[in-house]
């Protein structure tokens, strides 16, 4: 009878799969923990975290945990990899020459918020310790490169491509996907950043970060709606002490705004994080606001896939809507370095 | 929701549970099979479920017209007009951006000033994949391969069939839904097959994809002139592995998840690299889109049974298009291009000289052969653009030895993608015997093990699979 045969496979597929997963919450709880953790917040969340955390500590208790954690820790020693994915932490030395970009660079459109050339005497001048630096091939200006998917795209790739390809310049792009400062538990750069900061000394840090922000976040353990009150108070005292942390290690910080997006919501969402970058970069001296809507948005600033650029369409947006093509991260990283060049008087 | 993810094992097993719990009521579970499809579809944004909706009620009612019509020029106007609906829709969303501002590039290159408006348009996942599935429902009907369906759930459940539906494999509305008019059946050997496909895909994917991509593949890709002519071999070899890893993960997975709820889907890759000539290859890499472009393109524009530049332009016609399919970028055309061109230059030299490769050394160096032809098309098919590719194939022969990216981590993932190209497929079968023999309990923590062993070696995160784009 195939019927009941196939009831009978169904029902040792079903043992299987129970077999599986107790073999799988008890061996990789810890894994689930995380998985859970870095859930967006909310009650899903909260459910599956009451669900996971008693399994959790049943395994961590007996050790459950440590066939994975060895053969994790034997694997990277082995292959000497760093196991997260997507993040680069690139120390590449670059010395090539020549600089690409599809449209030369121009700084007179920039709406820097601060920069050397609109100082007065009396003002304090952030760029004054580089500016008595000499930088040359043996001696480039150091800049680190840090940020989100962002930094990972178009945008990060031309920017530190851009770099390496000047003599004068010496850079190194770390980035990791899906991060941000709202969700700590998923990517901690606070830790990050004082690590990266504390091993090696910058002359210019460029910060792009946000985009995976505009989100629920929770505060003392209660969820908190994006752009309520409270939630742009928090995150206003993060990017603060994020800033703070690059600033206290670093000349100058280029923080750049984020771009216009396609969805109309996201869009202005995005808009709102902007504002806080530019209000918080504003109480810092050495901290420059660079926004991008103004060099990749159409001409009310709003999103546009297409720019034209010496007479050629060029695409500048990927199909996401909201990460840049190479194309449109030339457009940016041409402009941006040379503001840096200019603002510190580096021929 | 991508495979390798909790959310899909949470999703993946509820469905399991109630579609055999439903099995006893094949409509409730049609239904509840669409419902979980829609779900499935809808995770990545709602709103085009409502295409996928449009496309399958739309084929199903051309369908049904097609049926009911008994005049052979009505039945040719219905099929066109079903095809041209579908590639409308698929010509809108995918190439609307690329063609207008092809367009506007040459009217501006001519001096002359351009209006063509440029919308926003949203892609939606796997749009060339179910545009194609509705075409082949609505041709199958017309040439009366099967019967049109009566009820829409058959053709929104084909359609919508969530293990194919974002990446294919590209399903025959010929083979599946006749699958739909029986009772599911679930035997051991379909079982264990179904299990093994999901752990090899798995494994392809999170671990052997992965890491190639992230280890040299996408550094070198990104800036080729700064790395040297050995490193940028080596990413071309390690992409030619990634995109091979990645997207035949992503059809076992779907063949062994339709496997698990009792359809049974046709194979997608045999081995690709193994192909010893240009037709082998297209014979071995993503079946269904080969055979699809074959059935209703090829063949239809009179396939190789006419004279011969006839025979040469269908062929070049037909990879273009097929490269086009890809992506809506002059790269995929080139792609697309280069494997026509090379396609007619083979069957032109060997109807020519009448070559018969019989001869095994013979056959080894042609593989090798064809493995780099292929290889070198793979540069245009990823480089961000036409400037890069040239780059990345001039430093391969500017040569270099210095290596940034070539570690004997690196040899281990490549010396794996060439065994997994040799593997032979026998002992494969042997392994689904044996694995159908395991008691549950004993599966389950075989399952469970393997599992975790993955989430240990697999690098942290998930990247999306290289076929979602199209």
């Amino acid at each position: 009878m195939p019927e009941n045969k196939t009831k009978n496979t169904v029902l040792k597929v079903c043992l299987a799969l129970f077999i599986a997963v107790i073999t799988v919450v008890l061996l990789n709880s810890s894994g689930l923990y995380d998985w859970a953790n870095r859930m967006e917040i909310g009650k899903t969340r909260t459910t599956f975290l009451e669900i996971i955390k008693p399994l959790h500590k049943i395994s961590k208790k007996y050790g459950f945990d440590i066939p994975k954690e060895k053969t994790q820790e034997y694997f990277r020693d082995l292959a000497g990899i760093n196991t997260k994915a997507g993040f680069n932490s690139g120390s590449q030395k670059f010395t090539t020459t020549n600089v690409d970009s599809v449209s030369p660079p121009q700084t007179d459109t920039l709406a820097v918020t601060k920069s050397s050339e609109n100082l007065t005497s009396a003002e304090f001048d952030p760029f004054v310790k580089l500016k008595t630096r000499i930088y040359n091939k043996n001696h480039p200006l150091k800049l680190l490169l840090i940020g989100d998917s962002m930094m990972g795209g178009g945008l990060g790739t031309i920017l530190s491509r851009t770099a390496k390809r000047d003599t004068l310049l010496d850079a190194r792009r770390v980035y990791e996907l899906s991060s941000g400062l709202t969700r700590n538990d998923f990517f901690d750069w606070f830790i990050q950043a004082d690590l990266l900061l504390n091993t090696n000394n910058y002359d210019v840090v460029i910060v792009v970060i946000g985009t995976n922000d505009a989100q629920a976040s929770e505060i003392n353990g209660r969820k908190c709606p994006f752009g309520s009150e409270q939630w742009l108070a928090d995150y206003e005292t993060k990017v603060r002490e994020f800033m703070n942390i690059i600033n206290h290690n670093a000349e100058v910080v280029y923080w750049l705004g984020l771009p216009p997006m396609r969805d109309e919501g996201f869009d202005s969402r995005i808009k709102k994080l902007n504002s806080v970058y530019r209000d918080v970069t504003a109480e810092s001296q050495n901290v420059l606001y660079f926004p991008l809507d103004t060099l990749i948005g159409d001409y009310a600033l709003k999103f546009t896939s297409f720019l034209n650029i010496d007479d050629k369409l060029v695409k500048i947006r990927l199909d996401d809507g909201i990460h840049l093509t190479n194309e449109g991260g030339s457009v940016i990283a041409g402009k941006l370095l040379n503001q840096i060049k200019k603002d510190i008087s580096l021929q | 929701m991508l495979f390798p993810t909790i959310e899909f094992g949470i999703f993946f097993l509820l469905v399991f549970f109630i579609s055999w719990g439903t099995v006893k009521f094949p409509l409730l579970r049609k239904y509840f099979l669409i419902f979980a499809s829609y779900f499935f579809y809808g995770y990545w944004d709602w709103r085009f479920t409502l295409l996928l909706f449009f496309i399958s009620a739309t084929s199903w009612s051309f369908g049904r017209q097609i049926k009911y019509s008994e005049n052979p020029v009505t039945r040719k106007m219905i099929v066109t007009f079903a095809v041209f609906i579908d590639l409308l829709v698929l010509g809108f969303f995918k190439y609307y951006g690329f063609f207008t501002s092809s367009f506007n590039n040459l009217l501006l290159k001519l001096g002359m000033s351009t209006n063509v408006p440029l919308f926003e348009i949203l892609l939606p996942v796997g749009i060339s994949f179910f545009t194609f599935q509705a075409i082949s429902y609505v041709i199958d009907v017309y040439r009366n391969d099967i019967e049109a369906c009566e009820n829409l759930s058959d053709v929104l459940l084909y359609v919508s069939f969530f293990p194919q539906l974002v990446a294919g494999p590209i399903v025959r509305a010929s083979d599946f839904i006749p699958q739909l008019a029986k009772k599911p059946t679930l035997t051991g050997i379909m079982v264990s097959r179904g299990f093994l496909l999901i752990i090899a895909g798995l494994f392809k994917k999170m671990f052997f994809a992965n890491y190639l991509s992230s280890l040299i593949v996408d550094p070198v890709f990104d800036d080729p002139s700064s790395y040297s002519g050995i490193d940028n071999l080596f990413a071309v070899y390690g992409y030619a592995f990634q995109i091979y890893f990645d997207f035949s993960a992503y059809s076992d997975i779907a063949i062994g998840v339709a496997l698990l709820l009792g359809y049974e889907f046709r194979d997608n890759f045999n081995q690709p690299y193994r192909a010893f000539s240009i037709q082998d290859f297209w014979r071995r890499w993503h079946i269904s889109l080969s055979t699809w472009l074959r059935d209703y393109l090829y063949l239809p524009m009179g396939g190789s049974r006419t004279t011969k530049l006839k025979t040469y332009r269908n062929l070049a016609i037909t990879m273009l298009l097929g490269g086009l399919w890809h992506g809506a970028a002059w790269n995929f055309v080139l792609w697309g291009g280069l494997h026509g061109f090379a396609l007619l230059s083979e069957r032109a030299v060997y109807k020519r000289f009448g070559i018969k490769i019989s001869n095994p050394v013979l056959k080894i160096l042609l593989t090798i052969f064809v493995f780099h032809f292929v290889c070198l098309t793979w540069i245009f098919f990823r480089a961000a653009n036409f400037s890069t590719a040239i780059a990345m194939i001039s430093q391969i022969f500017q040569g270099g030895i210095n290596t940034q990216y070539i570690t004997p981590f690196l040899i281990f993932l490549l010396t794996c993608g060439v065994i997994f190209t040799y593997f032979p497929q026998k002992k494969v079968e042997k392994a689904e015997v044996m694995f159908s023999r395991l008691n549950p309990i004993l599966l389950g923590l075989f399952l469970g093990t393997l599992l975790v062993f993955l989430g240990a070696l697999a690098p942290e995160g998930v990247s999306p699979f290289i076929y979602f784009q199209f």
